[in-house]
């Protein structure tokens, strides 16, 4: 009978050490605190440490810490890492805190997320804690979709322009030249894809695009394809903010119906590429793929032969009936940082947000992730940045970047527009299809 | 006397009714866990979340939190995407419970006879209710590929050409129907099984001499013995059924054009993305209403049969 309590209490024992051990091993951050000589700036992050971006931002924070720079009072400020491991656990995390006061100096902040924190005054501006050659240092397309009432709410190190990415050595074998490929002052138009898929098919030649619609979620819908709408000179909202009557606009429905066209004759020409393999582009099952940056580095990386094969130009523009082309607007915006309401020292937070986002930063999630820098120096980088693809889609972002929308109410907007573009995509061609009507009642869900 | 005082202190009453005061501390001692934990995570939320359906709350701005009355309520019986995710909550609901009842009965009855290889079909009946839905709803989503998919390959096999499943606004819904039902089968069958082992076999031997065939045997003997295990299966399904969330969240988003939003996933979808927390509290109370209405509804019909 007591060799059976003392199991029993043993067992116990083990078991609630386990749980601990458990608990103690599953706080995915630092274990830093402040004292006399340092303070601690918090960061909560929305990658896991085990992916490659999370490993970087871990080295970022080593290479911070080295640096051992000074809080205002002299004490040595130190970056502490918060892993949180995805963007929805981040989002939970910070909405849990929010009446508990207890966020973090900074987070990571979606781009188009900036407008409804900082109009809820959960992130602070940074304006005042920055040099403007610290500021002047990043994109315009940075700046323009972190800045909300004239100040600058959130920076980020990385940038993700989109293009078109086309096999040059394909639609050459059917005629094309140089001098054909849409450039910035010369786009193309979808009706220009459309004409060389069908050159390409009726050549037995490679032909499918791979839109990627279902890349990243509603979120990766937006990034992609805003470009429709402000390429036909839509808008998402009309000033105040409402998408009655800007979403279902005949310029919005405009630039949906091309992409429509698409959808429209697949099912003839079956011109869109429905698989899974995310290397189809490099891997030579279609001629166009629109992206982001990431392909560059894998082509880079592990399609060596490809490298000299394939260009990236820009987004397809509107074409109306007469002929008449809209302008070029490119996919871009990424993931940032920001200074929370509850930092204890908005300086110190600032600095580390300035360093987190800055050249060193950038430069090492382009080496190692492929995302884009987002300082004007070193796009201008002639090694990286001087030929090729990586020329072609650092220009696209310098000069024809289009942040997305920036509303409070944006994730209704994201989530109705993906909505769109996917009822585009399962119902086009249909009978009972009715584009303007579905883009109304969308349009209405956002202002309900 | 000294006995009497003795005695008079070990027991209490409560109710009309005597207990030992030292088994009453033991057993508080024992539920204590369970109500604390309960009260935090269970009866507090439910709390908040009434309180929330009567307020404006948005989840980035909780701390001005404006009084509504009625509002959000009026607001949800006037919004067609609400109840386009009731209409199609009901469409998986009618679809899902006979199918996955039938299913599970089925399993649980071949199970029951002396099979070759009974433990590992109950393994492998058992096996999708042991992954993860997230697992299983990726792994569904390759095979359904329109264009790489196993099934379509399977498809073209039979000269049947490929279909759009997941992509299709009339299939989507039916593919959820079928994935659920795989997935959840299996836990149900084992609740049947249970039910069909206690069922003495001498019924069915005395059946026999007196000449009943399966069938009767079936609906005269089975059917009526298992009875409150399949209005226990048939309650705690329909309430699964009606929290239908994981799959369209993950394989469709809830669409194609709003073909598999579900009442779960619009009010996740309203209080955490949309952070509309006043609206998605007042849609979850009305529904949860309804969900019981409906529960309790059942129970006390299959609970008269009994």
């Amino acid at each position: 009978m007591m060799k059976k309590r003392l199991t029993n209490l043993l067992l116990a024992c083990v078991l609630a050490l386990s749980l601990f051990g458990f608990a103690a091993c599953s706080k995915n951050g630092d274990e830093l605190e402040d004292t006399a000589d340092v303070k601690v700036v918090k960061v909560w992050l929305h990658k896991s440490e085990a992916e490659p971006e999370g490993r970087i931002y871990r080295t970022i924070a080593d290479m911070f810490n080295e640096k051992k720079l000074h809080t205002k009072d002299g004490r040595t400020i130190m970056m502490s890492l918060e892993f949180k491991n995805s963007s929805d656990a981040l989002d939970s995390s910070i909405n849990g805190e929010l009446l508990g006061g207890g966020l973090p100096d900074i987070v990571a902040v979606d781009s188009p997320n900036i407008t409804a924190y900082a109009a809820q005054e959960i992130i602070l501006p940074l304006d005042e804690h920055l040099t403007d050659d610290v500021k002047n240092s990043y994109v315009d397309s940075v700046i323009t979709q972190s800045t909300y009432n004239g100040k600058l709410f959130a920076l980020s190190g990385m940038d993700a322009p989109g293009g078109l990415y086309y096999n040059k050595e394909l639609l050459k074998s059917v005629g094309y030249t140089d001098a054909d490929f849409g450039t910035i002052e010369n786009p193309w138009s979808w009706k220009d894809v459309e004409e060389a898929m069908d050159k390409l098919k009726a050549a037995n030649k490679t032909y499918k695009i791979k839109l990627n619609l279902g890349f990243g979620g509603a979120e990766g819908c937006m990034y992609l394809y805003s470009p429709l709408i402000y390429s036909a000179g839509g808008q998402f909202t009309d000033t105040n903010e409402k998408a009655v009557g800007a979403l279902n606009s005949e310029a919005s429905l405009g630039g949906l119906s091309m992409l429509e066209s698409i959808y429209e004759q697949d099912s003839a020409k079956s011109w869109i590429y429905n698989g899974t393999n995310v290397n189809a582009f490099p891997g030579g099952e279609v001629a166009f793929e629109i992206y982001g940056p990431w392909l560059i580095d894998t082509i880079r990386k592990d399609y060596k032969d490809f490298q000299n094969k394939y260009d990236i130009m820009p987004f397809p523009v509107y074409e109306s009936a007469d002929g008449t082309k809209g302008k070029v607007q490119s996919p871009c915006g990424s993931w940032g940082f920001a200074v929370t309401r509850d930092t204890r020292d908005a300086y110190a937070a600032s600095q580390a947000v300035a360093f987190l986002t800055g050249t060193e930063a950038s430069q090492l999630m382009y080496d190692s992730i492929g995302t884009f820098p987002t300082h004007k120096s070193l796009l201008d980088n002639e090694e990286n940045f001087g030929s090729g693809a990586s020329k072609s889609l650092s220009e696209l972002l310098l000069q024809t970047g289009a942040p997305r929308p920036r509303i409070e109410k944006y994730p209704q907007l994201t989530t109705a527009f993906s909505d769109i573009v996917n009822y585009i995509k399962t119902a086009a061609g249909t009978s009972d299809y009715n584009l303007a009507k579905y883009a109304l009642q969308k349009a209405q869900s956002v202002d309900r | 006397m000294e006995k009497a005082k003795k005695t008079k202190s070990i027991y209490y009453k409560f109710l009309g009714k005597t207990y030992i005061k030292s088994d009453s501390v033991v057993g508080a001692v024992f539920i204590l866990p369970a109500v604390v934990l309960g009260a935090i995570f269970v009866i507090a939320p439910m709390v908040v979340s009434l309180s929330y359906a009567f307020t404006d709350a948005n989840l980035l701005k909780l701390n001005e939190v404006g009084w509504a009355g009625l509002r959000q309520f009026k607001k949800a019986f006037t919004d067609r995407f609400m109840w386009n995710a009731f209409k199609n909550t009901m469409i998986f609901v009618v679809k899902v419970v006979p199918l996955q009842l039938l299913a599970a009965l089925g399993l649980a009855l071949i199970l029951n006879t002396k099979i070759r290889g009974n433990t590992f079909f109950r393994w492998a009946f058992f096996c999708p209710v042991m992954l993860s839905l997230a697992v299983t709803s990726f792994l569904w989503m390759n095979l359904l590929n329109p264009e790489e998919g196993l099934i379509n390959a399977l498809l073209k096999v039979f000269h049947i050409p490929p279909q759009p499943f997941l992509e299709s606004p009339k299939q989507a819904m039916n593919v959820i129907v079928v994935i659920s039902a795989w997935q959840g089968a299996g836990y149900q069958m084992l609740i049947f099984l249970s039910g069909l082992k206690n069922i003495p076999p001498e019924l069915y031997e005395a059946a026999g001499v007196d000449g009943a065939g399966s069938g009767t045997k079936f609906f005269r003997i089975t059917l009526p013995s298992i009875l409150p295990t399949f209005s226990f299966v048939l309650v705690t399904m329909l309430i699964g059924a009606f929290r239908l969330m994981t799959q369209p969240m993950i394989m469709t988003q809830g669409g194609p054009t709003d073909s598999t939003m579900t009442m779960s996933y619009y009010i996740y979808q309203q209080g955490i993305k949309y952070r509309d927390v006043g609206y998605s509290s007042a849609i979850a109370l009305l529904y949860t209403l309804f969900m019981s209405t409906v529960a309790l509804t059942l129970r006390k019909v299959t609970d008269q049969k009994d």
